[in-house]
């Protein structure tokens, strides 16, 4: 896939996107209140950059109302929804290459969860695209392709691309031991909470997760995205929150 | 599944090319007269892969008549560098507790070569608590057995057991293998199915294994052009009960193979100089040729 | 309380392309797979027991 050069907003908004984890994270373990999301973006020195961010971490934005019962305000939710209207998807598509399909399936993440929380589905197409079969596609490419869907992987949301997942216990491991060998670890931990995912749903898996993952913790799990992935996947384990386990 | 029929063709081309490639330089790899091997790692060890290789495509019978011509000229020319056996004799009266001689010899005894005096010392020796104790590491100790196996010398060896007490033997993390622990799982295979010939000696949990996960450990190293370490995972494909075979990976060994047989060991610049040459790719040839030879005949043992 | 502030000065075509590129960050272009390395955990067992400096070959 062809990647254009990092611009000026490019950077801005990785570093927002990076901020925006953090502030969920400290929702997750309590340390926010309602209306974390309205204000974090209000108080954003660039706004704009904000509501990217909202879109590049997307349904992880609800991850402290999914695991810790954070109750999602309506000022939260407007501000989920503003970032799919000034960043529109068939916008966001036309930066994705041939992964288009992933930003649509985010997406429907996204809108899925705003809906359950909030009652209200903003105007986003659903995610019609049939989800990839990791038998056809490869265990490869098919392993790059939920790698990009980490958001989706989180206990209450299930559709296409999670049963899809459940056929891939095998292809997802292979996935995640390639990554971890080549010391890739954004990539691995993304993978394993796929893993994770398919453990807290009862597929039984063909390796030792809780040690891939402390592995891909103590040897790459840096930055708070990669924080928010380990965290998710730590809770669909069943473990204690990784705060009371790092320093 | 289809096991290795869809490799076959390449398998025998690589076969048959990487043959020829160590035919025509096997003089680059030739003894000092004197019975001081000097640095084993230099010339004898070499040698003793090329009549690996040899041995395999006798064994196999698959091959073709110009091919198999090949591996006999190529083990009557190793057998005359062991001065027919007298050099790993006087090696074994020598060091009573080395193993390499048995394991040297298993290659030439697998193609119908003897030597009387050198199966009694060895009928003697592996009688020896001391040399049955010798400290080896697991994947060696399963490289005597299957030696001990070939000559018809009887060493009590518990094979599961010695399987076992392998890395590959321990079900580990796929995550977790290095370079140098990848070359010991693959001979860990090579010597428990004798080279493919014997693929249900592995037990079934570790063939499962190694279905999981060398599609893993094979794209990682073909990624980065380890044609080495790459080569003798397809051998190790190859090797089990239902042969693990991507074509995929085949050509791009195919790929790389030069004309005349020569394989590189990796992605770094090839040396001129002949002999720096054959020193640094001859292994990466050798195991092309056993991955073609084993294939090639699994496949057509697939067939019947 | 966003609805009321118009966020100015985002050129949402291009903007937004940068997110879609972002959000499917391909892996990293180079593996850093393992690789031959002279086995550190055996140099130094042998610097802590003192093992005698044995042939080269295996």
């Amino acid at each position: 896939m062809k990647v254009p050069a990092a611009g000026p907003s490019r950077t801005a908004f990785v570093t927002a996107a990076d901020d925006l984890a953090d502030r969920v994270l400290s929702a997750l373990r309590g340390a926010e209140n309602a209306p974390f999301l309205a204000r974090h973006v209000e108080q954003a020195p660039d706004r704009g950059a904000a509501l990217a961010a909202v879109r590049l971490v997307g349904a992880d934005v609800f991850v402290p109302h999914l695991l810790a019962g954070f109750p999602l305000d309506g000022q939260d939710a407007a501000a989920v929804t503003r970032s799919l209207a000034v960043f529109p998807q068939e916008a966001v598509i036309a930066g994705a290459g041939d992964a288009g399909s992933a930003v649509a399936w985010r997406d429907w993440a996204v809108a899925e969860l705003l809906t359950r929380f909030d009652g209200g589905r903003p105007a986003v197409p659903p995610g019609e695209e049939p989800a990839e079969d990791p038998a056809a596609t490869g265990w490869r490419p098919w392993c790059a392709r939920m790698a990009g869907l980490s958001p989706l992987a989180i206990a209450g949301l299930d559709g296409p691309v999670h049963q899809a997942a459940r056929c891939g216990a095998l292809p997802l491991s292979r996935g995640a031991a390639r990554s971890m060998l080549r010391r890739d670890y954004l990539t691995a931990v993304r993978l394993i909470r796929w893993l994770a995912w398919l453990h807290h749903d009862g597929v039984p898996l063909p390796l030792d997760l809780e040690a891939a993952l402390d592995h891909a913790v103590l040897l790459g799990g840096h930055g708070p995205r990669t924080a928010l992935d380990i965290a998710v996947a730590e809770r669909l384990l069943g473990r204690p929150d990784d705060a009371h386990r790092r320093r | 599944m289809t096991g290795c029929a869809p490799v076959a063709e390449t398998a025998r081309r690589l076969c048959d090319r990487a043959l020829s490639w160590l035919h025509a330089h096997r003089e680059l790899d030739t003894l000092p007269s004197t019975s001081d091997l000097g640095d084993p790692d230099s010339v004898y060890k070499p040698l003793g892969e090329t009549t690996l290789a040899a041995s395999l495509v006798v064994r196999d019978g698959t091959a073709g008549p110009g091919r198999r011509a090949a591996a006999r000229s190529l083990l009557d020319f190793t057998w005359a560098q062991m001065r027919g056996g007298d050099l790993l004799y006087e090696r074994l009266l020598q060091h009573t507790l080395l193993t390499d001689p048995a394991e040297t010899y298993a290659h030439f005894v697998r193609a119908g070569y003897r030597h009387p005096r050198l199966d009694e010392l060895l009928a003697h020796q592996v009688r020896l608590r001391s040399v049955r104790a010798v400290e080896l590491i697991p994947d060696r100790k399963l490289a005597v057995a299957n030696a001990h196996r070939i000559i018809g010398l009887d060493d009590d060896a518990d094979w599961d057991a010695l399987i076992r007490a392998t890395w590959l033997g321990g079900l580990p993390e796929p995550w977790a293998i290095d370079w140098m622990t990848a070359y010991q799982m693959t001979h860990t295979v090579f010597h428990s199915t004798d080279w493919g010939a014997l693929p249900y000696r592995l037990p079934a949990d570790l063939t499962a294994y190694l279905h999981d996960w060398l599609p893993v450990w094979i794209d990682i190293w073909r990624e980065i052009r380890q044609w080495d370490l790459v080569a003798e995972l397809l051998v190790v494909g190859a090797c089990l009960e239902e042969p693990y075979c991507d074509p995929d990976d085949w050509r791009a060994l195919a790929e790389i193979q030069h004309e005349d047989g020569f394989v590189p060991r990796d992605g770094d610049p090839i040396d001129e100089n002949p002999v720096q040459r054959f020193k640094d790719h001859q292994h990466t040839v050798v195991v092309t040729a056993v991955a073609g030879t084993i294939a090639a005949a699994r496949a057509s043992a697939g067939r019947s | 309380m966003l609805a009321q502030r118009e966020i100015a000065g985002i050129g949402v075509g291009t903007d937004a392309a940068d997110i879609g590129a972002l959000m499917v960050e391909p892996e990293t272009a180079i593996s850093d797979a393992p690789v031959f390395t002279p086995n550190g955990a055996l140099l130094l067992l042998a610097a802590v027991l003192l093992s005698p400096k044995g042939p080269k070959s295996r």
